[in-house]
C-alpha cells in the first residue's frame, strides 16, 4: 500500500536502532499520536508512524499492558483507537470540572429511547412513541442528537416523510462498543428478565 | 420481428446438474456437488461475460438477495433494504442494514474492493478487514478449482474470525470471481448459505469436513438461481425495449437506462429533462404497458424496477 506523502520525513523503519529500542520508539509514537488526537485514530493513521509491516496489534497490546495501573487506558472503538480515562475516575472528573451530573447524564427515558434506537434502527419518533406507549418528544430526540449519540437516517415512507433515526460512531465510542454486533443479545436479556419482549 | 438480441437469450444449467444438488435430496457426495457446481458456474460464466444491457439491475438484485439472506428480522426484508437505500440522502447514514446492503451493492457493482470499507459496511470491526484481505490474497491465486478455493477462503476467514458472517461470504465470492477471471464479483454464496449460527445447520459450518461439499452445492444452487434471474431480467428488458419507441417524453432514454442499471429506481431520481412528476408519470405508464414493475405496492414513495 502506498503511503501518503509526508513533509516530516519521519524515519519509520529505524534500521539503525537495536530491536528493543526500535520497539520502544514505535510504542511511544503510537501513544503520542493517540494522546494528541481529539478523536479515535484509525489503524491506517497509526500505520504511518511505524515501520512497514510492523505488527500494530502487538504494539498496542504492549502499550495496554504498560498502562495498567494508570488512570487511563487504550481502548478500541468503532472507528479506531483512543486513550480514555478509566470509568472509575468519572466522579473525580465530574467533581473537578464541577459538572452537574443532572446535566450530563441521560435520564432513564432518554437511555431507554437510545437503547430502542440502537436495537431497532432506523426508527422514527412515531414508532418510538408507539413502542413506549407515550409521546417521545422532539426535545428528547433533539437532546440525543445534540450529544451526537443519534443522527438522522433514511426518511420513512409515510405521510410527511419523517426521518428515521440511527445511532452514531460517537454512540459506540461512548458505550465502549466496537461494533453494533457487540450490543447484548436482546433475546438473552429477555430470557434473563432484564428486558421486555417487544409486542411487535 | 427481428430475433431477440443474444444478450437476452436465456441460459440455464442443465437439469441433470441442478438435480444433483436439489434441496430435497440428501446432502450430495462431494464429487457430485463439485460436478454440479462446475456445470452451473459454466452457464453463469457465459452470462457474466455477455455483460447484458440489464446486467446492472441483475447484479443489484443479487446484492439485495444476499443482504436479505444474511440479515435478521425485519431489517432483512427486501422491501426495507430497498427503502433504506432509496430514502437516504446521498452521504446520509442508512442504518446498519442499509450499510450492509450498500456493501453488497458495491461488491456487485465492481467498485474496487477495499476490505476496510466492506468490513465497515457489514458492521465488522476494522481489524477484521486485515484478516479478510489476507484470506483473499492467500486463496485468490490458489490452484484449486474456483468453488473449492472460495470454500477454503471462507473457512480461513471463519477460523480467524468466528463471528465473521457475511464478510466470509464476500471474501469467498471475491475469490471465486478471481479464479474464474471475472472482473466483477457476484454475490452468490450468501444466497444459499445465509446466516451461519453457532450450532446451526450441520454441514454449513466452515471448518467442518463437509464444508467444501456444502459450498460446492451452494454455489451450484446459487448459480442456477442467478441464471433464472438473468432470464427473468432478459425477458423484462425485451418488454421494456419494445415499448421504448412509444415514449416521447424527453429523458425517456435516461429513465430506461436507470431501470436497466439498478434494482429499484425512485421517481425522485434526478434525470435530465424530467421532473419528479414527469418521471413518475413515465414509470406509471411503463407499469401500465407491462414493461416495468412498481415494487412497493405503496401509493407514495414508489420504487420501480424491471
Amino acid at each position: 500500500m502506498a503511503r501518503p506523502p509526508s513533509d516530516l520525513d519521519l524515519d519509520l523503519d529505524l534500521a539503525d536502532l537495536p530491536a528493543e529500542l526500535r520497539w520502544r520508539e514505535w510504542m511511544d509514537r503510537i501513544e503520542a499520536v493517540l494522546f494528541a488526537a481529539p478523536e479515535p485514530v484509525t489503524r491506517e493513521i497509526l500505520a504511518r508512524v511505524v515501520g512497514h509491516g510492523c505488527p500494530l496489534n502487538l504494539l498496542i497490546e504492549d502499550i495496554r499492558h504498560e498502562l495498567r495501573g494508570r488512570p487511563y487506558e487504550l481502548i478500541k472503538t468503532g472507528s479506531g483507537y483512543a486513550l480514555r480515562t478509566r470509568a472509575r475516575h468519572a466522579a473525580a472528573i465530574r467533581a473537578g470540572f464541577a459538572i452537574d451530573p443532572e446535566v450530563r447524564g441521560l435520564t432513564p427515558l432518554e437511555a431507554g429511547v437510545l437503547a430502542a434506537i440502537a436495537y431497532e434502527q432506523p426508527v422514527t419518533r412515531a414508532a418510538l412513541s408507539e413502542r413506549f406507549g407515550r409521546e417521545i418528544s422532539r426535545d428528547l430526540i433533539a437532546s440525543l442528537r445534540d450529544r451526537a449519540l443519534i443522527a438522522r437516517g433514511p426518511r420513512a415512507p409515510q405521510p410527511g416523510a419523517p426521518f428515521a433515526y440511527v445511532t452514531t460512531g460517537r454512540f459506540l465510542e461512548m458505550f465502549g462498543l466496537e461494533t453494533l454486533g457487540e450490543l447484548p443479545d436482546l433475546e438473552a436479556l429477555q430470557d434473563a428478565g432484564l428486558a421486555q419482549a417487544s409486542e411487535a | 420481428m427481428p430475433p431477440p438480441p443474444l444478450s437476452s437469450l436465456p441460459l440455464r444449467p442443465p437439469a441433470w446438474a441442478t438435480a444433483l444438488v436439489a434441496r430435497s435430496s440428501p446432502e450430495p457426495p462431494g464429487l457430485f456437488a463439485a460436478f454440479a457446481a462446475g456445470a452451473a458456474l459454466a452457464a453463469l460464466d457465459v452470462l457474466v461475460r455477455r455483460d447484458a444491457p440489464f446486467a446492472g439491475a441483475w447484479r443489484q438484485r443479487l446484492a439485495l438477495k444476499a443482504a436479505a439472506a444474511t440479515l435478521e428480522g425485519k431489517a432483512g426484508d427486501e422491501a426495507s433494504l430497498r427503502d433504506a437505500i432509496a430514502l437516504t440522502r446521498p452521504g446520509g447514514d442508512s442504518g446498519p442494514a442499509g450499510r450492509a446492503y450498500a456493501a453488497w451493492r458495491a461488491l456487485a457493482a465492481g467498485e474496487a474492493p477495499r476490505f476496510a470499507d466492506i468490513a465497515a459496511g457489514l458492521g465488522a470491526p476494522a481489524a477484521d478487514a486485515l484478516a479478510a484481505s489476507a484470506a483473499f490474497d492467500a486463496h485468490a491465486r490458489s490452484a484449486d478449482p474456483a468453488p473449492l478455493a472460495a470454500a477454503a477462503a471462507a473457512a480461513t476467514v471463519f477460523a480467524a474470525l468466528p463471528r465473521a458472517g457475511s464478510l466470509a461470504y464476500v471474501v469467498a465470492d471475491l475469490v471465486l470471481a478471481a479464479r474464474l477471471g471475472w472482473r466483477t464479483a457476484l454475490p452468490l454464496l450468501a444466497l444459499e448459505v445465509g446466516r451461519v449460527r453457532p450450532g446451526g445447520n450441520i454441514g454449513l459450518r466452515p471448518g467442518e469436513a463437509t464444508w467444501p461439499t456444502a459450498c460446492c452445492a451452494a454455489y451450484a444452487r446459487a448459480a442456477a438461481r442467478a441464471c433464472d434471474l438473468h432470464a427473468e431480467f432478459g425477458a423484462a428488458a425485451l418488454r421494456l425495449e419494445a415499448v421504448a419507441p412509444k415514449l416521447r417524453a424527453k429523458g425517456a432514454r435516461a429513465a430506461i437506462s436507470a431501470l436497466l442499471d439498478d434494482d429499484a429506481v425512485s421517481s425522485a431520481t434526478p434525470i435530465v429533462g424530467l421532473s419528479d412528476r414527469g418521471l413518475r408519470r413515465l414509470f406509471d405508464r411503463l407499469v401500465e404497458l407491462g414493461a416495468a414493475r412498481e415494487l412497493t405496492g405503496r401509493s407514495t414513495f414508489r420504487l420501480y424496477g424491471l
